[in-house]
């Protein structure tokens, strides 16, 4: 009987002559094109001045890219019950202002927009639901995106329509002071929503989606206005 | 240092760390002796963790890739092949944890019993095997092989590291991350699982295979 440290010894022995194993040819040539396939690549900006430092400028760009976007006016959003939609004419969309517009169908609950700080006390508040609301569902823009606090001339990201058009999942024109949907994805966001084509969207988290983009305090999305034959409803977005 | 010509016949008589620093200095000749002296075991570690030679071959020249490109970080106060053999072992470890994630992973006729060899190929031991390879050499080491890579994870790479790679326990435990009795121990264990699944040809009653 072979004891277990004389067995151990003849395992290692056997383990040692595994030792040698084939490797294709050419693979030291290849170590160095890889490298250099790499070197070449990464010899940017990015390679001379660090990753951090490339990022921390492309997040100062972004920020100055949303300041000028936004004028430094980003518009408030009010605390609770309205709608703030910036800068609408009220002779170019009088339905936006006028609240009276909103009634026509005593079915549904439908928000009142208003302009500037004015907002609607949480009782009056009439708001359409077309899907049952989902618990905190949110549409994010871009992975671990994060909104940096209340203060809307501190955090926020000035976004383009065709951007947040794209991730909703709707194909528009802008027209009529809004985005006039003439397609809807199947399974997407806005399908999901009950966005349909011929609705006008109008804002996204309260805020009036315009013809140039909408400055968002929050890169998260979870809720549209579309007006639909004059009726304006708020869309809760459910997620993908 | 940019030596120019043949390369020096005493260059490759340079421990790993002094090749390393000539490296640092600009000889990719230097570089290129560090990598034809461990591209067969760092080659053979990542392929007995991942059962794939393609993959294996693949994550073996990135770990010198790693090195190369960071080379000036390089410090010569730990062995060469610690260094090495922890950028293999995190390749290997992570390509490991994606396909689980993608459950790819399928090494089925290990758990049952290891007799299929469809899951996938042991390449041969030498590039041209020719008419006179030792045929029961060659069933022996895949024996070997496939014992290896029937071990659990966590046994398996400290057994190569130490056993098949001959790193000392200090440098395996750096290499993986593990403290030192945590590396015995699991040689220890491996070890066991190799004893009994090669019983017959550690006792030598296996010269060739009893029919």
């Amino acid at each position: 009987m072979i004891e277990t440290e004389e067995k151990d010894e003849r395992l290692r022995e056997l383990l040692r002559d595994s030792k040698d194993f084939r490797v294709p040819d050419g693979f030291v040539n290849g170590v160095f094109e890889k490298a250099e396939a790499r070197r070449s690549k990464s010899f940017s900006f990015g390679y001379r001045f660090g990753i951090p430092a490339v990022a921390a400028m492309a997040l100062l760009v972004a920020f100055l890219g949303s300041s000028l976007f936004s004028g430094n006016e980003a518009p408030e959003v009010a605390d609770k019950g309205a709608v703030d939609i910036p800068n609408p004419s009220p002779q170019s969309n009088p339905a936006i202002l006028d609240s009276d517009t909103l009634n026509g169908n005593p079915t549904l609950k439908t928000p009142s927009i208003t302009q500037g700080t004015n907002p609607i006390p949480a009782d009056e508040e009439t708001e359409v639901r077309t899907e049952a609301v989902k618990p905190a569902p949110q549409v994010r823009l871009g992975a671990g995106a994060k909104s940096s606090g209340s203060n809307p001339s501190v955090g926020g990201a000035a976004i383009k329509p065709e951007i947040i058009l794209s991730i909703l999942g709707v194909d528009c024109d802008f027209e009529d002071n809004g985005w006039k949907v003439k397609s809807v994805t199947p399974q997407s966001v806005a399908s999901k929503a009950g966005v349909k084509a011929g609705d006008v969207i109008e804002a996204v988290n309260d805020v009036a989606l315009t013809k140039d983009g909408v400055f968002l305090r929050s890169l998260s999305v979870d809720r549209i206005v579309v007006r639909r034959s004059g009726a304006r409803s708020t869309l809760r977005l459910a997620g993908n | 240092m940019g030596e120019s010509g043949p390369l020096p016949q005493r260059m490759k008589n340079l421990t790993d760390n002094e090749l390393m620093m000539l490296a640092k200095d600009g000889s990719e000749e230097a570089f290129a002796i560090i990598i034809d002296r461990h591209k067969s075991g760092v080659t053979g570690f990542i392929f007995r963790m991942l059962g794939n030679y393609e993959d294996a071959v693949d994550l073996a020249q990135e770990s010198f890739v790693r090195v190369f490109l960071a080379i000036n970080r390089y410090k010569s106060s730990h062995a060469f092949s610690t260094y090495l053999y922890r950028i293999a072992s995190n390749l290997a470890i992570s390509e490991l944890r994606k396909r689980k994630r993608r459950r790819l992973i399928s090494l089925t006729w290990v758990r049952s019993g290891g007799d299929s060899m469809e899951e996938f190929e042991i390449p041969l031991a030498s590039a041209e095997p020719g008419p006179e390879m030792d045929v029961v050499e060659e069933e022996r080491r895949i024996a070997i092989e496939k014992a290896v890579m029937s071990l659990p994870e966590k046994y398996r790479a400290p057994i190569i590291l130490r056993d098949i790679n001959d790193l000392s326990y200090e440098q395996v435990a750096e290499s993986l991350g593990l403290g030192i009795g945590t590396t015995k121990s699991r040689i220890s264990r491996g070890r066991a699982v190799l004893r009994e699944k090669l019983a017959d040809y550690i006792t030598g009653d296996l010269g060739g295979r009893h029919d």
